[in-house]
C-alpha cells in the first residue's frame, strides 16, 4: 500500500534526526502551545508580526499559538535553570499565517542550555551537519552577530540599523550606499560596511583592518576558530542575519542545494533568558521537518 | 550547472558582451528564435526572458544567476543578490513634468502615473508625501500633459523623450544600471566561482 510505504519512509527520517539526538546525550522536552503576544513581538525581530496566529483568551487577552519553540522552551525551563548544564530536544509543530489557512509546520531542533563557551556551538554545527550529511549538497553558512551589531553601536535608531543590517545581508550595495548618505557614522566604518556588502571570501585578516571594538574581536576569535575546526561543507560570512532577534554571537542556516529556504536555522541566544530574569546561556537550532521529509522521501 | 537568465531587450547585447571577460563560450545567438542556449563544456545554460520575470526566475532559484536593469530589480521587492554593477545599461529613475507644473510638493496630494508603483511608492513614503499611484504600462509622458497625473515617475537615460514632450525632471531619485543578480541559496554553494566572475567583471 502506498501510504504506508509513504509513512514508513517518513518514520525512517524522524527516527534518524531523533536516534542522532539521542546518541549525542539530548533528552525530549514538551513545550505549550501559547506565548504572550507581547513577550513575543519584543524578540521577534525580522518575524512579520501578521505572521503569527493570534488567540483571545478569557480575559481578553491576545496569545499567539507557538511561531517558534526555542522561545518558548526558554520560558517553560527558565525557572528550573540551575546551572547544571542540560541538552534539550523537541519534536513538535509550531504555526504560521498562510495565505488562506493556518499553516502547522513540523519542527524538530535541539538545545544545549548552560554551556556558554565555544566547544558548545560547535557541537551544535556538528549534529547540524550530521542531519544534513545524507541529502547530498549541503553547506552550513556560519556568522556571528557580534561583529555587525559592533560596527553598528552608533546607530540609535532601531529601525535605520534594521535596515542597514538587512541591506547587507540581502546584498544590495546601492541601497546600502543610498541609506548611508543619511546616517551618521566615522567613515572608517562605513567602509566596512562596505567590504561587507560586497561579494569576497571570509577573510579574518580584512576584517581585522580598520575600525574595531571589543563585540567585533570577539566575533572574529569565534569565527576563526570554529573555521579551523570545520572544514567541509561550510562557509563563513559576516553579513548573515536571522529571523529571530534573539540571537547573540554565533548563528548559522543549513542549505540543500535545490531547496529555496534554510533547512536549519540556528545560533547562540544567552540573552534571552534575561527577560525571564535569568541568566542561562544557550545555543541550539531547528530543523524544518517537513522540507526534510520531502527532500529525504 | 549554472543557467543563467538573461533579460531581453535594450540589455540583451551588452550582457552577453559583459560576460566575454568571463572567459567562456560564446553559444547565445540572438537572430535565431531559441530562448535556451547551452555551454555544455563550461556547464552554463543560458535562458532568455522577459526582464521582470528575470528577477522572479532567480528569487525562486529556477535560475543562479541573471543580468537585468536595477530599475527592475527595485520594482520587484524580492530578495536577490547583487553581485556586481555591470556599469551598461545607465539611466536614473527621475520624477519629471511640465515647467510650470513643477512644484509638486505643494500639492496636498500628489497624482503620480508610472510603471513603478512600488518605487514611486517607497520614495514618497520615504518623504511622507501623500500619493496616489496611476499605474501605466507605456507612454507615461503622457498623463501630465493631458492632465491624468500631476507628474511621472520613470526612468530617463538622455532626457530626449521628455523634452520632446515639454517635459522637465523635478528631482533624481535613484542611478540605474544592469546588475547581476545570484540567487541567495545558488550563492553559498557556487561562491568561489561566483567570485572569481565579480572579480574578472570588475576588472577591465
Amino acid at each position: 500500500m502506498q501510504y504506508l510505504e509513504t509513512l514508513r519512509a517518513r518514520n525512517q527520517v524522524r527516527e534518524r534526526v531523533l536516534d542522532l539526538l539521542r546518541n549525542n546525550g539530548y533528552l525530549m522536552t514538551e513545550t505549550s502551545y501559547f506565548e504572550d503576544y507581547d513577550d513575543f513581538i519584543k524578540f521577534s525581530g525580522r518575524t512579520p508580526k501578521e505572521k503569527t496566529v493570534k488567540v483571545i483568551n478569557n480575559l481578553g487577552n491576545i496569545e499567539i499559538l507557538r511561531p517558534d519553540i526555542t522561545f518558548n522552551i526558554v520560558k517553560s525551563i527558565a525557572d528550573k535553570y540551575d546551572g547544571t548544564p542540560m541538552k534539550l530536544f523537541y519534536d513538535s509543530v509550531v504555526f504560521e499565517n498562510g495565505e488562506n489557512s493556518i499553516l502547522e509546520k513540523r519542527q524538530m531542533g535541539a538545545e544545549y542550555i548552560g554551556n556558554m563557551s565555544i566547544e558548545a556551538d560547535l557541537e551544535m554545527i556538528h549534529i547540524a551537519k550530521d542531519i544534513l550529511k545524507p541529502l547530498g549538497e549541503t553547506m552550513i553558512v556560519i556568522g556571528h552577530t557580534k561583529y555587525l551589531e559592533g560596527l553598528l553601536k552608533g546607530i540609535q535608531d532601531v529601525d535605520v540599523k534594521r535596515m542597514v543590517k538587512e541591506t547587507i545581508y540581502n546584498k544590495q550595495p546601492q541601497q546600502l550606499n543610498e541609506l548611508l548618505l543619511s546616517v551618521e557614522l566615522d567613515d572608517e566604518i562605513k567602509d566596512k560596511l562596505r567590504y561587507l556588502v560586497s561579494v569576497k571570501r571570509f577573510d579574518s585578516e580584512e576584517l581585522a583592518n580598520g575600525y574595531m571594538n571589543a563585540d567585533m574581536k570577539i566575533a572574529l576569535s569565534e569565527m576563526t576558530y570554529l573555521q579551523s575546526q570545520l572544514k567541509e561543507r561550510v562557509s563563513f560570512d559576516l553579513s548573515l542575519l536571522s529571523k529571530f532577534e534573539y540571537y547573540d554571537g554565533i548563528i548559522f542556516k543549513g542549505f540543500y542545494k535545490g531547496m529555496n529556504k534554510p533547512l536549519i536555522r540556528g545560533g547562540r541566544y544567552d540573552r534571552l533568558s534575561r527577560m525571564f530574569n535569568k541568566e542561562m546561556p544557550a545555543v541550539g537550532f531547528s530543523l524544518e521537518f517537513d522540507d526534510l521529509r520531502s527532500i529525504s522521501c | 550547472m549554472l543557467r543563467v537568465g538573461l533579460a531581453k531587450g535594450r540589455l540583451c547585447e551588452a550582457a552577453i558582451e559583459s560576460f566575454k571577460k568571463l572567459d567562456l563560450n560564446q553559444v547565445i545567438d540572438l537572430k535565431s528564435r531559441k530562448l535556451v542556449f547551452n555551454d555544455f563544456e563550461n556547464n552554463i545554460e543560458y535562458i532568455l526572458l522577459k526582464p521582470s520575470d528575470v528577477v522572479t526566475y532567480v528569487e525562486n532559484g529556477v535560475c543562479d544567476l541573471g543580468v537585468v536593469g536595477s530599475d527592475v530589480i527595485m520594482e520587484r521587492e524580492e530578495t536577490v543578490y547583487e553581485l556586481a554593477d555591470l556599469n551598461f545599461g545607465k539611466c536614473k529613475f527621475s520624477i519629471a513634468t511640465m515647467e510650470d507644473k513643477k512644484d509638486i510638493m505643494s500639492l496636498d496630494k500628489v497624482r503620480v502615473a508610472t510603471k513603478y508603483p512600488n518605487v514611486a511608492k517607497r520614495y514618497f513614503d520615504e518623504m511622507n508625501k501623500e500619493i496616489e499611484i496611476i499605474p501605466l504600462n507605456g507612454s507615461v509622458e503622457l498623463a501630465p500633459l493631458v492632465g491624468l497625473a500631476d507628474c511621472i515617475v520613470d526612468i530617463v537615460e538622455t532626457g530626449n523623450t521628455l523634452r520632446a514632450n515639454n517635459l522637465i525632471v523635478v528631482e533624481d531619485m535613484h542611478e540605474v544600471s544592469a546588475r547581476l543578480i545570484c540567487n541567495s541559496i545558488s550563492y553559498r554553494f557556487h561562491q568561489p566561482t561566483l567570485i572569481k566572475w565579480v572579480e574578472q567583471l570588475e576588472e577591465a
